[in-house]
């Protein structure tokens, strides 16, 4: 009898540990109360869909996004962890429910997009994305004709990627190897700008490997030795992604197998480390800095959200990307921008793209901003 | 020299399979003809077939247990923390993320005890649990470890993780009174049950015994990557049936060999098909659907040399009668 209720408990357990799991998002409820400088009686509530806050992009967004908030007086809340486009429906469904009159998520596939969309759409309820254009173009086609559709961010991922080939080109490094994303994500336009950089610059991409979405380690460390012993003369690594440890299994292969001189490589995204690298000459080039991207869809969203919308049809934000190729620029990099404890934006002009805040805003403010962003735009503007 | 001879026909399929898939590789691709691309196809077989050693175990007992690569990323995160912390070096990497493996193993194998429940269910509520503890723990980070960790992934270290790997899986399933209930539990769960074997705690111990290879692969990542960060929604499933093909392709070209041995062929197999997708310049998106063809190809040799192999003892049985 003892052992059968022991077995009903631990069946108890394991359900409810496989609920929290899969069934709903990390809805984050600690989302900082409106404190603006002009209380509302009743605040505007905003759902933010997003893979996580554990990486140095996440938790930049994951504070500015909350930052801001406070500042224009708004209630954010967050849903984390959602990888497909199931489990992304699955959130924007919990957070109507739980009130949010505005949706802002990254689609983790264009399907994504289209699904959580026509939810917002038949509920009436404000969408916008954040970091990712739409590839397909009947999806693309669908969410631009909806009514609650606000507009979207990416970044020229494409252009930084050529922009980096032409770095390694410079060093006289032209015979590539990729680290490529699957072709069926969004992302995968960095391979594109990877291969266009490499035509434009005279170069060759000799082989690549795909990124495994298990994050198992083994299969770069496969990948990179394959490069090394079948491909001699390569000098270098084209990297489209160096999150979930893919940079540092890539440069720890890289560093107990061949030296700085016979290889280089440029990456999507800081790693802890690359200013290191930077110094010894592993890395020639890093895009990133992309995290205010989630900031202006926000505030665009919340203008739409609370009445003052900047547009009356969809809007396209271009988020620009920072090169950085040196340790000196790393760590400037480092310190204000990829930082989750300072904001690259006063709350003055927080405050000057909100309707409430300032009623003359306007998408050129928005647009004007995002143009000037650049490293030392960061620096001269720094108030904290 | 008789026993040489039974030993050379033992493995001959094995050897012969593996040795006619790089010769093809080397006639086809020049830039793979020489003997470093053999050593490395070697050493990347190392780390997959110590996975592969712990999913047979789950096989053989007929287990379905897909928490495998939930259990390598567990162990990773909690056995390297922790013997970081304590400053252990890559003895202790390596001794730690083994008990943590075991522990995420028994706590499978113990649910399974204790609920009754089919091993895939207890092993996909599971992955999912591990990946989402995996979130939690140590600020969600994962694990990264110093240089002076990264000693596996070459001449010695990796050489002597597969000798320990193997002597722990040979000690388990040849000289062990649990490798040989494993084997009769997956062989006829009833007849296994009649001969006294207790089958539930048979099929646990497999369960556990696979969550201590997974430890073992998580160490040899480990010491090879020096990182192990979360993956969500059920993304270690990849690393599971990777191990799971292995396995498969193992199990197939084993022949009367020794079924470890066969398994670490297999992997150097599966670790040729990558090489030889990249040389030929395949497309990166199809690459699975081409391993997955292979594992297919090689499971329908290996089916088909069974029956044939089962004509021939039946015609000779009927020609002896009929003599």
């Amino acid at each position: 009898m003892k052992k059968k209720i022991l077995a009903i408990l631990l069946a108890a357990m394991l359900a409810l540990g496989a609920l929290s799991a899969c069934g709903s998002p990390a809805t984050d409820p600690s989302a900082p109360p409106s404190e603006g400088s002009e209380p509302e009686a009743e605040a505007h509530k905003i759902g933010v869909i997003f893979y996580g806050r554990d990486d140095a992009l996440g938790s930049c967004v994951y504070e500015e996004v909350n930052h801001a908030a406070e500042v224009i007086g708004v209630e954010v809340e967050w849903a984390l962890g959602d990888y497909d486009t199931a489990a992304q429906l699955t959130s924007a469904e919990n957070l109507v429910s739980a009130g949010c009159e505005g949706i802002m998520f990254m689609p983790i596939e264009d399907a994504s997009a289209q699904r959580v969309g026509q939810y917002c759409e038949e509920n009436g309820v404000w969408f916008a994305i954040c970091f990712r254009d739409i590839l397909d173009q009947d999806i693309k086609a669908y969410v631009e004709g909806c009514e609650y559709y606000v507009g979207s961010c990416w970044e020229d991922d494409a252009g930084a990627a050529e922009e980096m080939v032409a770095v390694l080109a410079e060093n006289g490094r032209t015979t590539y190897g990729l680290e490529k994303l699957n072709p069926s994500i969004a992302l995968a336009v960095r391979n594109d700008g990877y291969a266009a950089g490499a035509e434009a610059n005279g170069g060759e991409i000799v082989a690549e490997y795909e990124v495994p979405n298990d994050g198992n380690s083994q299969t770069h460390i496969n990948g990179i030795t394959n490069f090394l012993n079948l491909y001699p003369d390569m000098d270098a690594i084209l990297m489209t992604t160096a999150s979930q440890g893919a940079a540092e299994a890539i440069m720890n292969t890289l560093k107990q197998n061949t030296t700085s001189e016979q290889i280089q490589v440029v990456t999507f995204d800081l790693y802890e480390g690359i200013a290191e690298d930077f110094e010894s000459g592993w890395v020639a080039a890093a895009a990133a800095g992309n995290s205010p991207d989630a900031l202006f869809v926000f505030l665009m969203l919340a203008n739409s959200v609370e009445g003052t919308p900047l547009s009356d049809s969809f809007i396209n934000l271009s988020q620009k990307e920072i090169i950085v190729t040196s340790a000196e620029e790393c760590a400037d990099f480092e310190k204000y921008i990829d930082n989750p404890d300072f904001q690259i934006y006063s709350d003055d002009i927080i405050r000057s793209l909100n309707g409430k805040f300032n009623s003359e805003v306007s998408l050129e403010d928005f647009t004007e901003l995002m143009e000037a962003f650049s490293l030392d735009w960061v620096k001269e503007n720094s108030v904290q | 020299m008789q026993t040489v001879i039974k030993g050379v026909r033992k493995y001959i399929l094995m050897v012969a399979v593996t040795a006619i898939l790089v010769a093809l590789l080397m006639l086809f691709a020049p830039s793979t003809r020489s003997l470093s691309i053999l050593v490395t196809l070697l050493e990347q077989g190392m780390a997959p077939a110590l996975l592969g050693w712990g999913v047979l175990f789950n096989i053989k007992a007929g287990n379905w247990d897909f928490g495998v690569g939930a259990e390598v990323l567990i162990a990773a995160i909690v056995g390297g923390n922790a013997a970081d912390a304590l400053g252990l070096g890559i003895v202790g990497v390596v001794c730690c993320c083994m008990l943590a493996g075991l522990a995420a193993g028994a706590v499978s194998g113990l649910l399974y005890k204790l609920l009754r429940v089919p091993t895939i269910i207890i092993s996909i509520a599971l992955m999912l649990i591990y990946e989402s503890v995996c979130g939690v723990i140590f600020g969600g980070r994962g694990v990264t470890l110093g240089v002076e960790y990264l000693v596996l992934a070459s001449f010695p270290g990796n050489a002597v993780m597969l000798l320990l790997g193997f002597g722990l899986a040979w000690l388990l399933s040849s000289k062990l009174k649990i490798g040989y209930s494993i084997k009769a539990v997956g062989s006829n769960l009833k007849v296994a049950e009649d001969n006294g074997i207790d089958v539930v705690n048979t099929k646990a111990a497999a369960l556990a015994i696979a969550g201590l290879f997974a430890g073992l692969y998580a160490a040899v990542s480990l010491g090879s990557s020096g990182v192990a960060r979360t993956v969500s929604a059920m993304g270690t499933m990849g690393t599971c049936f990777n191990a799971m093909m292995c396995v498969f392709i193992g199990l197939s070209i084993t022949g009367r060999g020794n079924v470890l041995v066969g398994i670490y062929f297999g992997a150097v197999i599966m670790q040729m098909i990558q090489m030889a997708l990249m040389v030929f310049s395949f497309p990166t998106q199809y690459s699975q659907v081409v391993v997955a063809l292979f594992v297919v190809a090689f499971m329908l040799a290996s089916a088909n040399t069974e029956g044939l192999r089962r004509l021939k003892r039946r015609r000779a049985a009927a020609n002896g009668a009929k003599q």
